[in-house]
């Protein structure tokens, strides 16, 4: 379920939606372009994010956080 | 419903609108698509902006001018201040209204505007752009047109979709949290915009501001570096300002946003497709303001997007005219400001508190920005050499 070029990532990209405002300054420095404000809703494409950090570095509010994959399965 | 256009907008900010107004008043057949389900909402700005710019594209009206402004102070942290006049009257704008207000324009000069219709991909043909694919009021359908305009702000995929490279550096980029505060009256002049600068104690590569938007109320923002945000988030970065310097107000909203600052992208067309406003990083890489410039950005791709529509051709050999006259009006300005800026988060905090308490003394607004520089650097001749950055920009001494 979570692979890309057949690796298996450990993390996951988790959103806190109670954080999030929708201002969409993480979409704007994504480099694979994995996270897409719908409407107001932020979504991310599991398939692609690279779990680069990118995104989670600089959120103004500190609303994404890679989450070990297990601890969001469990 | 009408599927085919001259012209598609993406995004109805006020670079798209003015697009679109400029567009359908030199007699293009436009659409202006936007995804939110009301246009300027919510707000993801600090509102200061110009009147000059703005009266050229809408009539004024106090329905959206929330505020007047006469000075611009530049502030320490150590509360020593440079106080300076604006290059042009200021006004504080209710973005809500304003944003609602420049659309409806739009349509009134003959442009279709159609809300909760997001753009989720591009129609190609033959290496050009021909259209967007959009979902629109639940419904998904192609609209097809000669030229499309990306006017999608900060978050903007749909130049990306046409394989232009629109990724900023975390340290060209800005990262900001506002709050829209009242019982403001003690703690400011509602007449001057301030500006609050200080790289270890208020704002890591970047600054805060309080722009009154009454006598009693202000926007306090802060911006800092993308790159600088990661242990301490521009949210708590604010919430510790406010919490020392304006104990007892009350908070009215709430606003995150970020900001490319890395000056307008080198390629801002292809076949097909233009960009505008903030999609463009058109914003200005100092203050990042980029209401004004984002409506000139549009103005110029209008100007050049009318012939090459009426003369059947949109390559992008034809279209980059646009990025010419952008480059010639903003392109040496917008390298000085960048510059400054970087020396501005190079220079430590002690260094700049001298820097502004120097300033503070000197009588201003009597002086050319050339003298003010030659002044300061009689006095702090380690600046000498950092001036040779912006003095071979041509910004200080011209
Ligand atoms: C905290 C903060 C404070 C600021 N303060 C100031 C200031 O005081 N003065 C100033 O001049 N500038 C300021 N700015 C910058 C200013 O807000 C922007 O430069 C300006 O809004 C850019 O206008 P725009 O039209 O390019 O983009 P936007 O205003 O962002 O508009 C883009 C529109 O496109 C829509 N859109 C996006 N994707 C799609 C899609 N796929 N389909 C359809 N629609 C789409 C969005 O919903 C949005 O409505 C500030 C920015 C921030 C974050
Ligand atoms: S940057 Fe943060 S607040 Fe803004 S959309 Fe992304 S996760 Fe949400
Ligand atoms: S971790 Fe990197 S690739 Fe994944 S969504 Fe964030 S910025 Fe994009």
């Amino acid at each position: 379920m979570f692979r890309r070029n057949g690796q298996q990532h450990v993390t996951r990209l988790d959103i806190d939606h109670d954080k999030c405002y929708s201002c969409g300054a993480c979409v704007a420095v994504c480099p694979p372009d994995s996270l897409f404000l719908s409407k107001l809703t932020l979504q991310v494409d599991d398939t692609t994010c690279t779990r680069c950090n990118r995104c989670v570095a600089m959120c103004p509010v500190h609303a994404l956080a890679l989450t070990p994959v297990e601890s969001l399965v469990s | 419903m009408k599927t085919s256009y001259d012209v598609v907008i993406v995004g109805a900010g006020p670079a798209g609108s003015a697009a679109a107004i400029r567009a359908a008043e030199s007699g293009l057949d436009v659409l202006l698509i936007e995804k939110r389900q009301e246009i300027g909402v919510p707000v993801r700005c600090a509102e200061a902006t110009d009147i000059e710019t703005t009266e050229r594209f809408i009539p004024l009206n106090e329905r959206w001018i929330a505020h007047r402004v006469q000075r611009y102070a530049i502030v320490n942290a150590v509360g020593d201040r440079v106080i300076v006049p604006p290059t042009s009257e200021t006004i504080m704008l209710d973005r809500k209204v304003f944003d609602a207000a420049l659309a409806e324009r739009a349509a009134q000069v003959g442009a279709d505007v159609r809300v909760s219709t997001a753009a989720v991909g591009l129609l190609h043909d033959n290496g050009t752009v021909k259209g967007v694919k959009v979902k629109s009021l639940g419904r998904a359908y192609d609209v097809r047109a000669r030229l499309v305009v990306a006017s999608d702000g900060t978050e903007s995929q749909v130049a990306r979709w046409a394989g232009l490279k629109t990724i900023p550096p975390l340290a060209d980029y800005y990262v900001g949290f506002q709050f829209t505060l009242s019982g403001m009256a003690a703690y400011m002049n509602p007449a001057h915009c301030e500006y609050h600068v200080g790289v270890e104690t208020i704002a890591p590569g970047g600054y805060v501001w309080t722009f009154p938007k009454g006598e009693d109320s202000a926007n306090v923002g802060i911006v800092i570096g993308a790159n600088q945000a990661r242990e301490v988030s521009a949210q708590t970065w604010l919430e510790r300002f406010v919490e020392r310097r304006y104990p007892g107000v009350s908070m009215l909203s709430v606003v995150s946003g970020g900001i490319p600052v890395t000056g307008a992208l080198k390629q801002m067309v292809t076949n097909g497709l233009m960009i505008v406003g903030d999609a463009a990083h058109q914003a200005d890489p100092l203050t990042a303001g980029g209401i004004s410039l984002g409506m000139m950005g549009a103005e110029m791709a209008m100007s050049v997007a009318t012939q090459a529509v009426q003369q059947g051709d949109v390559s992008a050999r034809c279209l980059r005219d646009y990025e010419h006259l952008w480059h010639e009006r903003f392109g040496k300005m917008h390298a000085a400001l960048y510059s400054v800026r970087k020396i501005l988060s190079r220079m430590d905090e002690k260094q700049f508190d001298a820097l502004v308490e120097h300033a503070s003394r000197l009588p201003i607004e009597t002086m050319t920005p050339g003298e003010i520089m030659l002044e300061l650097l009689k006095a702090h001749p380690k600046l000498l050499l950092e001036a040779g950055t912006l003095i071979t920009t041509g910004l200080v001494l011209k």
